[in-house]
């Protein structure tokens, strides 16, 4: 019962389609491609009627192995005018597959303005009127909703940001303690706003359950990649500090984006680094937890909740990107007003990184002063007003950096750069460049391999960024976290069994490679009619010396602009 | 020689995983490499991530030379997530 829903705005009809074989051994980031690459014009308006959004789920979503049910959305992109995929964790993906959903594209545009919340109930589809949501923010709709369809329901929605249509909003998810995890980058939550879709409910109806090929095997399987997790050395301080455990290490790096990007590192690093992260959590108790999963069945749980000084909630989870990004880039100082705007980019639908990016160029620009907290909150708060300024910041780092004439804009390929400066950490600007993602570190982070290409060095970074781009794609394609690559780079063909055991397919090791190279190619080839072909950061990191190590992006052009993608 | 050393939280010594950052300012050290210092702090080799030394990538402990005043960081395994 593996399908395909399809939902027609333009007449509000909903038809399941049975997968066929070749998008059946598709999925996540894979199978999104797939469908943009078959089906979307590349040259369409990615607000207009002809794209599509598409959630997918993973391969191994279903399996019930470790970290695996992370959702994919995919769409033509108002951010980068390329394809794009943003995938995250919460509860709604593995609800949707055990209703026998592997895809949903959403088709067309409606006639009217009104707004609509997709009920999923089972085998169950209906379109719902969704008016008592409009211009609520993303908790406020959680909780409406959950009102009226369950507290167990799957939800996906959008705030305010993403109803204006603004290229740096986010679809939000949410997860089992009923925080927002987000499909953030890209603009995706300004695609579903534009076809005006508020919400998508998936019931918890347990009379339907993922049937496996050979649910016996599939048992014996998963005992042994979820092994593979706990075995992983790095599990302990993932499980401790979350994704903010190398928040000490990036700033030793000299690549930790501070003050828009002018610094590779902060002076109050300590105030706001992984090891604080922890003590504050656990000094602080109350509400606050350290070892969070996003999704259920997670062995890692890197996320955490984060307590104001009473023990009340600020927000869940507080990871390195956004702490980087609205905390050393914007001279913050403390986790706690960083925690404070990572809970409005998430109310009102926005990404955290593009809004990072954005308030450290108007900082940059002098319109706001480093550290102000309360002038950023201000500034955010227009953004679900729908001010003129709000607007603007709304649209994402570059637009703001053309209105306020500066060319100090750090994006790759018109998207707000993550927390990896590419002077310091020159393999991650490659990625930036030649990735079908644009400025994304879930592409090919060169992070993790700094045991053997020097991080400064201008050798051997465009091999490094190819390979990491597969390995990411396989990653986005299975629905696993990046965090639980380890088990999946060791055992491939462990993991095409559990594919095979699952949606009964005879999959090996070699094509979970040839998969991801081929979402890479479908996803080059939707980029290149799309007329996303540049691959030039903009102009200050080649000019531009980054401190400590002085350093600007030296990677050779010709070698960048020779590389192959997939 | 003296040199500066900082073993930061998650670092393995002698296979116990350290729950403190530990800062050795003006460490006398009688070795010339990174990988001897290694040994000599008892630090489990399987679970080292980054070392920095003076700010740069540590890519070759054995190879790597150590002088008179170097800083020297050592962080246990990450992965960008």
């Amino acid at each position: 019962m593996n399908q395909i829903v399809r939902v027609n705005l333009n007449d509000g009809s909903i038809k399941k389609e049975k997968m066929e074989n070749d998008y059946l051994r598709k999925g996540g980031r894979a199978l999104t491609a797939a469908i943009l690459h078959d089906e979307v014009e590349p040259q369409c308006d990615p607000l207009g009627e002809d794209n599509k959004l598409i959630f997918a789920a993973g391969l191994l979503t279903g399996t019930g192995v470790s970290s695996s049910a992370r959702l994919s959305a995919g769409a033509k992109s108002p951010l980068t005018g390329g394809i794009k995929e943003s995938n995250s964790g919460g509860i709604f993906g593995q609800i949707m597959v055990r209703s026998g959903i592997r895809a949903l594209v959403f088709e067309g545009l409606p006639a009217d303005d009104s707004l609509k919340v997709l009920v999923i109930d089972g085998n169950e589809f209906t379109l719902e009127n969704a008016d008592y949501l409009e211009n609520k923010s993303v908790f406020e709709t959680f909780q409406g909703i959950k009102e009226k369809y369950g507290e167990k329901a799957g939800i996906v929605c959008i705030g305010q940001a993403g109803e204006r249509k603004l290229p740096a909003s986010a679809i939000l998810s949410v997860d089992p303690f009923g925080h927002a995890r987000a499909m953030a980058r890209g603009g995706l939550g300004a695609v579903m706003g534009a076809k005006r879709i508020k919400a998508i409910v998936a019931r918890d109806n347990k009379d339907v359950q993922v049937e496996p090929a050979d649910a016996v095997k599939l048992k014996e399987l998963r005992k042994k990649f979820n092994q593979m997790v706990l075995d992983d050395p790095r599990l302990e301080s993932r499980k401790q500090y979350g994704t903010a455990a190398i928040m000490k290490a990036m700033n030793s790096l000299g690549a930790m984006p501070t003050r828009s990007f002018r610094q590779g590192t902060f002076e109050h690093i300590d105030n706001i680094s992984g090891e604080k992260l922890h003590d504050n959590i656990v000094e602080r108790k109350g509400k606050g937890k350290i070892s969070a999963p996003c999704m259920v069945g997670c062995l890692i749980s890197c996320g955490n909740v984060y307590p104001d000084t009473k023990g009340e909630v600020i927000v869940s989870t507080l990871q390195y990107e956004t702490i980087v990004l609205l905390g050393s880039n914007l001279g913050m100082d403390n986790l706690d007003d960083i925690a404070v705007l990572n809970k409005l980019c998430n109310d009102y639908g926005l990404d955290t990184i593009e809004t990072g990016c954005v308030l450290g160029i108007l900082m940059d620009v002098g319109m706001i002063e480093y550290g102000d907290v309360g002038k950023c909150k201000e500034v955010l708060e227009q953004v679900a007003t729908g001010t003129p300024l709000g607007r603007i910041v709304g649209s994402g780092a570059a637009v703001t950096a053309k209105v306020f004439g500066t060319t100090r804009v750090p994006v790759g390929r018109n998207q707000g750069l993550p927390a990896y400066d590419p002077r310091a950490l020159k393999g991650n600007g490659v990625t930036y460049i030649t990735s079908p993602m644009g400025g994304d570190h879930t592409a090919g982070n060169a992070f993790g391999a700094r045991d053997k290409v020097d991080p400064l060095g201008k050798e051997n970074q465009v091999e490094l960024s190819k390979g990491l781009q597969v390995d990411c794609a396989i990653v986005d394609l299975l629905g696993i976290c990046l965090f639980a690559r380890t088990p999946v780079a060791a055992d491939m063909g462990l993991v095409a069994e559990l594919i095979n055991n699952l949606l009964g397919l005879e999959l090996n090791k070699d094509d979970i490679y040839d998969l991801a190279r081929e979402t890479l190619r479908l996803e080059e080839e939707f980029n290149q009619k799309a007329g996303l072909i540049e691959r030039r950061l903009p102009e200050f990191f080649y000019k531009e010396k980054l401190p400590p190590h002085n350093t600007v992006f030296d990677v050779s052009q010709e070698e960048i602009d020779n590389m192959r993608i997939g | 020689m003296k040199i500066s050393v900082t073993v930061n939280r998650g670092v393995q010594i002698h296979k116990k995983t350290i729950d403190k950052e530990q800062v050795l300012n003006e460490f006398e050290f009688s070795g010339s490499r990174v990988s001897e210092l290694i040994d000599l702090l008892g630090l489990n080799s399987e679970n080292l991530g980054l070392i920095f030394l003076n700010s740069r990538v540590v890519i070759d402990p054995a190879a790597t030379v150590i002088q008179e005043q170097d800083n020297i960081e050592f962080y246990p395994l990450l992965m960008g997530g």
